[in-house]
């Protein structure tokens, strides 16, 4: 194994870039290295609210992944528990509409529960990296600058030490990884490093930005495709041109349908993801 | 089909689809058409700030176009605003006379871009432009959430957090407000908290988080609870909103993004809202191109072709099912956003006004 995996890679972009199959493909890469990985998904939604973004289904494609899944409520008991040392009482307080209507109110605070669980668990077990399905751009930034931003808010108390500490960690780039994924167009390739640009301005976090569903692999097959075909790969090839310096690696379009192919496609892109 | 014209139209979906980009050639087709139009944006893209003229200090204000590069004069110039949190919490402020709204550390904080109070400002935003009474139709393109739903999830959100259980704290607290102006406005006040557990919960909060932050977080609740009308004038929106004959709701999403589980998922929310009416804009399709496409059947390039033509069906065949319309926006060849934006105002314009 030739390089020194991060602990905590944290796979952000706009929806249906396909972070949830590129994070997935990741998990599976790093552990046929041998590498104890597990991928994550959290749920910022409304305490006891049935929405969830799990992804059961892509789940059961993939089969043998390690997988777990971060309820906010779990997250804010275990952690008002161990703070107040009774389960009894904490289970009383994320109950209580006070603590719900805050949490819904300030969806800050929810990440900063859920981000200290994350960080909790990396330090519990020294072997484990995970792989953190994140959501959409925006609030990838803002699940990253929202214990920065309640650190500030609480200034002192025990809550502000576990802060410092989780930042410390959170914002040490060989700890944590920001992968951001885009679609070959200019407008998408822009933002991406709109969202590097802000990521960085927060902490000189390892930042790389990768190209999902390049068609540029394809450009033989496509010698006789439609015209529009034709001018939508040679925007591509423009876009590609013009951000090459911003861009880590593209990863091939794949005309599979089923998780093992589509993992087949794509494996030997994986190792750049590191 | 055509797209009626209502006060409201409201773009749902999630980022990257083409949303924003849509609903500025919305706005500016409707403006053609002689509607007095406000477009709000969410959408911090700098590109859209190029298209339309705006530089990085105009977020939250209204800045009028009547003219835009490549597309020309616009019949009525329409305004257009970039929604900025901090903006919009000064203006609740004033309007409420709690200049302290935005001077709160907690409060200043929290309405950062990514403070995560976007949804809800914005909904009291468009509640407050309404009132002036100026336009005929709100283009409104909700604000990227991890969930585009989060958007109508905004209203809930205000309705818990003044319920009655904070009503009774903040009724409480603003007595004591009223009686010592001056003084230590928060000191031992947790104490003197009635209703029922809320004050063992701030005397824990208190043991985790010390004392000066539950004095803080007093003081937040204090300055936004005597803003509240400001707060609750944004509830007036959900009626509108989900009234059928008031506003457009229009779910974008894109043929290399097609996600069918938002289509069912938002039909399910829409239901909750009793709403049953909504149109979904499939943008960069292709399938009619791809049609024309014969490559060696076994080939790779088949492969390829079978792929994305599967791709756009599924998208296509949801919409039987879940929606009351279907409007196609092809891909766009062009790398300056502008010539897209005036592209899809043209085929805006062809949808509206075709039968």
């Amino acid at each position: 194994m030739g390089f020194t995996p991060k602990r905590l890679y944290i796979f952000t972009g706009k929806g249906g870039v396909g972070k949830t199959t590129l994070s997935l493909a990741f998990t599976q890469w790093l552990r046929e290295q041998n590498l104890s990985a597990t991928y994550l998904t959290l749920s910022q939604q409304a305490l006891s609210d049935e929405r969830a973004s799990y992804p059961t289904q892509s789940l059961n494609e993939w089969g043998n992944i390690p997988h777990i899944h971060l309820e906010l409520e779990e997250c804010a008991e275990g952690y008002i528990s161990k703070k107040l040392g009774s389960s009894m009482l904490s289970k009383w307080i994320v109950k209580t509409a006070f603590f719900r209507a805050l949490v819904n109110m300030l969806p800050g605070f929810g990440y900063v529960i859920s981000v200290g669980k994350v960080l909790d668990m990396l330090n519990e077990d020294p072997q484990l990296i995970i792989v953190l399905d994140a959501p959409a751009s925006g609030h990838a930034l803002a699940m990253l600058e929202a214990t920065s931003n309640f650190r500030e808010i609480f200034q002192a108390g025990l809550v502000f030490d576990d802060t410092e500490k989780m930042l410390k960690r959170l914002y040490d780039e060989k700890h944590t990884g920001v992968r951001i994924l885009t679609l070959p167009t200019s407008l998408s390739m822009q933002e991406a490093v709109e969202l590097k640009t802000s990521v960085q301005k927060l902490a000189p976090l390892d930042t790389k930005i990768f190209l999902n569903h390049s068609l540029e692999s394809w450009t033989t097959e496509l010698s006789d495709a439609p015209v529009a075909m034709k001018e939508k790969l040679s925007l591509e090839l423009e876009v590609i041109e013009e951000f090459k310096n911003d861009l880590s690696a593209s990863i091939p379009y794949s005309a599979s349908s089923s998780a093992k192919e589509i993992y087949q496609d794509i494996k030997s892109s994986l190792e750049k993801f590191v | 089909m055509k797209i009626p014209i209502r006060s409201f139209d409201i773009f749902f979906g999630t980022g990257g689809v083409g949303k924003t980009t849509l609903a500025t050639a919305r706005a500016i087709q409707l403006a053609n058409e002689g509607q007095r139009v406000l477009l709000m944006t969410i959408d911090p893209a700098k590109r859209l700030k190029d298209i339309l003229g705006l530089g990085d200090d105009c977020a939250g204000e209204i800045k009028t176009i009547s003219e835009l590069p490549e597309i020309g004069k616009i019949k009525t110039p329409f305004d257009a605003l970039l929604m900025s949190p901090p903006k919009t919490i000064e203006r609740m402020g004033q309007a409420a006379g709690v200049k302290e709204l935005s001077q709160n550390r907690i409060v200043e904080v929290l309405a950062r871009p990514n403070g995560g109070m976007n949804e809800i400002l914005s909904l009291i935003e468009l509640q407050s432009r309404l009132e002036s009474g100026k336009y005929d139709c709100v283009v409104l393109d909700t604000p990227p959430g991890p969930h585009f739903l989060d958007f109508l999830d905004g209203l809930e959100k205000i309705k818990s957090f003044f319920d009655q259980r904070f009503v009774e704290i903040f009724t409480s607290l603003g007595r004591r407000a009223m009686e010592q102006p001056h003084k230590g406005l928060m000191s031992g006040l947790i104490d003197k908290v009635v209703g029922a557990g809320v004050n063992k919960l701030l005397s824990y909060l208190q043991k985790v988080t010390g004392e000066k932050f539950v004095e803080d977080f007093l003081a937040a609740l204090e300055v936004i609870y005597r803003s509240r009308s400001s707060f609750v004038s944004g509830l007036a929106m959900e009626k509108k909103l989900c009234d059928p004959l008031q506003a457009n709701w229009f779910l974008v999403t894109s043929v290399e993004q097609g996600k069918f589980n938002e289509a069912k998922e938002i039909q399910l929310a829409a239901a909750k809202k009793q709403r049953k009416e909504m149109f979904l804009l499939l943008n960069k399709a292709l399938i009619h191109q791809l049609e024309s496409w014969n490559p060696e059947a076994g080939s790779k390039a088949a492969k390829l072709k079978e792929s994305l033509v599967i791709k756009e069906k599924n998208l296509r065949d949801i919409t039987k099912t879940h929606f009351t319309g279907l409007f196609d926006f092809p891909e766009i060849m062009a790398s300056s956003p502008t010539q897209h934006v005036k592209e899809l105002a043209l085929q805006w314009s062809h949808h509206a006004n075709s039968n």
